[in-house]
């Protein structure tokens, strides 16, 4: 990252397109609290905190969402019983009443019926044995179980066939809401066919070069990203 | 030139040994004990006898204490403990079914409870060899290798007690049995020597618990033989939790299990500076079914050895075996699991697996799986994995809220929860927090 000014607003979303080695998935990662990264200036403040001073699991207590690139496979523990401990953190966080036993189930089947994941998902333990849809269903699964303030996917499309891109997005659209966030990270147009972004902004060798309507989005897809190096190098 | 420095590297050998001799004669000298058992059994006293002046000490060039040293236990004064001590302190406070307590290797008749239950006997060790002499007799030092282990002739000569029990034919035991071993005092070896006898078709399930106090210097050595008859089934949990820094644990299970029986143990280090296994388990009738499971999370500078031998003589038999551990700071640990499939042990399954976690870059892992196998018609498999934690693992985990804590607690129980669910008793899961 050299230098990238961003401001999302409460119900926006962006989405960051850019070609390979741009800095997409590096931008995830910092947000979200990766300590392989390591920030050496700036701030991110969201909604009145600076999230450079927390760790992963803060950060996602005061409202933040990643959706993996590569969810990982977490043998031993159950999908349920770790989105149970997450949940019973951030509510103890945010001091409100704790789920119900038969309150979180409920929010489960409901959750779970949004991205059309099998129960018997559910109950596995996190990501082991699911195909590549799976898991990024079980993605947008678990953001729907945790409610954040804003939510990152970093290339949840990317390797989707296009019956699960589309339960995907509809996962994502029926969480729209005035008070939630979204930067969608993709390489490919595709996406916003089915998630209609606010804002495109193209990101390259770590900046944000050029940001525009979802048109943009389009014109990148015919045209490649080498017009936008040209365009920088005038 | 070359004569001289052979006669005096020759010179130095001889030195070398004798010095050996002297500490372990200095060392078996402690334990020479009027009271013992084998005093009144004569073939077993000459064949320890004979086995004590011939095994060297281990030492690194002996194969089955490669990794594991006992030079300490060697050089120290140990003397007999008190067993009148009271106790009170248990890891089962709670535990109303039959109770044999063992303080400093003597069984204690005043703090053990026997329900009365059909086919149930339990008797101090002392008393069995004085009122079933016959039992005894045929049962003590069948299955123990006291003729090749050092370790195992000295329990043989010193071992002035322990306990007996027999479940007589058919019967199963509803309610499981408790063992509490207490080694307590200053300078203390506590040796004791055991025999379970299952009958043919007969059930019991226990739990045995070992304990040592913290601030405490201790060996124990303790040695059971079980025996397994035709359809029989045994389960036992063993607990180890020595508290303080210098103390040595060895514990040694030698079973043999005959036609349809089975055999499932599972060992829980909960704690221990140095503790050494060895389960041994001889499958004489056909289908048997064995299983072993283990685990260990060793912190500071402990180290565990667990050393396991599972011998398949005859045809159409299971064995399972899982040992799973991580490994903090300075602790080291060992594994050695020993699988033969004999000649006429056609259609054996036997499966074993060890898994290690390292936690930091001083703490080592030595893991060995062995198997030798002579049918050739079998399944077999074996694997052992030594690794880092799985810090994306925790990432990820934090990135859904919970905290770095919480995460990697998450993690080291889902590792060994794979063995913790083998365990049979609640009791046993609830020690490492698990809900009953």
């Amino acid at each position: 990252m050299k230098g990238l000014n961003l401001t999302i607003n409460p119900g926006e979303v962006h989405a960051i397109m850019g070609p390979n080695g741009s800095g997409k998935s590096t931008l995830a990662s910092v947000l979200a609290g990766n300590e392989d990264y390591e920030v050496t200036g700036g701030s991110v403040d969201f909604d009145g905190v600076d999230l450079l001073d927390m760790d992963a699991s803060e950060r996602a207590k005061e409202g933040l969402f990643l959706a993996f690139q590569y969810p990982v496979e977490i043998p031993g523990v159950s999908n349920i019983n770790f989105l149970r401990a997450a949940l019973k953190e951030i509510h103890e966080y945010k001091k409100i009443d704790q789920l119900t036993a038969k309150e979180f189930l409920a929010k489960v089947k409901e959750k779970s019926a949004l991205v059309e994941l099998d129960g018997k998902l559910t109950n596995r333990s996190v990501n082991e044995g699911f195909s590549g849809g799976e898991k990024k269903r079980n993605e947008i699964f678990q953001m729907a179980m945790l409610e954040p303030k804003m939510a990152i996917l970093d290339e949840t499309d990317s390797g989707l066939d296009i019956d699960a891109l589309r339960i995907v997005a509809q996962g994502v659209n029926a969480m729209r809401s005035p008070e939630r966030s979204f930067l969608l990270i993709t390489h490919y147009q595709r996406l916003l066919d089915y998630i209609v972004p606010d804002f495109v902004h193209v990101l390259y060798k770590g900046q944000i070069v050029k940001s525009g309507p979802k048109e943009l989005a389009l014109e990148l897809e015919e045209k490649g990203y080498d017009w936008i190096k040209e365009e920088m190098a005038i | 030139m070359d004569q001289r420095r052979n006669g005096h590297l020759k010179h130095q050998n001889m030195e070398t040994t004798t010095v050996k001799d002297h500490k372990k004669g200095a060392f078996l000298e402690r334990f020479s004990n009027a009271d013992a058992l084998v005093n009144q059994l004569p073939k077993l006293q000459e064949e320890a006898k004979i086995a004590l002046e011939q095994i060297e000490l281990p030492n690194r060039r002996t194969e089955s204490w490669k990794y594991t040293r006992v030079n300490k236990i060697i050089k120290q004064e140990w003397h007999a403990g008190d067993s009148s001590i009271d106790i009170d302190k248990s890891l089962f406070p709670n535990w109303n079914a039959s109770r044999i307590v063992l303080v400093n290797g003597v069984y204690r008749d005043d703090l053990s409870n026997i329900m009365a239950e059909d086919g149930l006997s339990v008797s101090s060790m002392k008393s069995a060899l004085a009122q079933q002499r016959d039992l005894i007799h045929s049962h003590c030092g069948s299955l123990s290798a006291h003729k090749e282990d050092l370790f195992e002739a000295h329990n043989l000569v010193s071992a002035e007690d322990g306990f007996c029990l027999l479940v007589g034919k058919n019967a199963l035991l509803k309610e499981s049995v408790l063992v509490e071993n207490y080694i307590s005092g200053n300078d203390v070896a506590a040796i004791n020597r055991n025999l379970i006898i299952l009958e043919k078709g007969a059930q019991l399930n226990m739990i045995v618990a070992n304990y040592s106090d913290e601030n405490e210097v201790i060996f124990s050595n303790d040695l059971s033989e079980v025996f397994v008859g035709e359809n029989a089934q045994f389960t036992c949990d063993l607990v180890q939790n020595h508290l303080g820094q210098e103390q040595f644990a060895i514990n040694t299970i030698w079973a043999n299990q005959e036609r349809n029986s089975r055999f499932t143990l599972s060992t829980s280090t909960l704690k221990g500076n140095w503790v050494r296994n060895n389960v041994n388990v001889r499958v004489s009738g056909e289908n048997c079914e064995t299983n072993l499971y283990g685990t260990y999370q060793l912190r500071e500078k402990q180290h565990v050895d667990n050393h396991t031998m599972i011998d398949h003589k005859v045809p159409h038999c299971e064995s399972n075996e899982h040992y799973k551990g991580i490994l903090y700071d300075q602790s080291t640990g060992v594994f050695n699991g020993k699988v033969f499939v004999r000649q006429d042990a056609q259609k054996t399954n036997a499966f074993q697996q060890n898994a290690n976690i390292v936690m930091s870059d001083e703490a080592h892992m030595n893991s060995k799986p062995e198997l030798e196998i002579y049918a050739d018609d079998v399944k077999c498999s074996h694997g052992s994995t030594t690794g880092q934690f799985d810090e994306e693992a925790v990432f990820y985990l934090m990135a859904r809220g919970i905290s770095e804590q919480n995460s990697r607690e998450l993690l080291v129980k889902a590792f060994i929860g794979e063995v913790l669910e083998k365990i049979h008793h609640p009791e046993v899961k609830a020690l490492f927090g698990e809900e009953e």
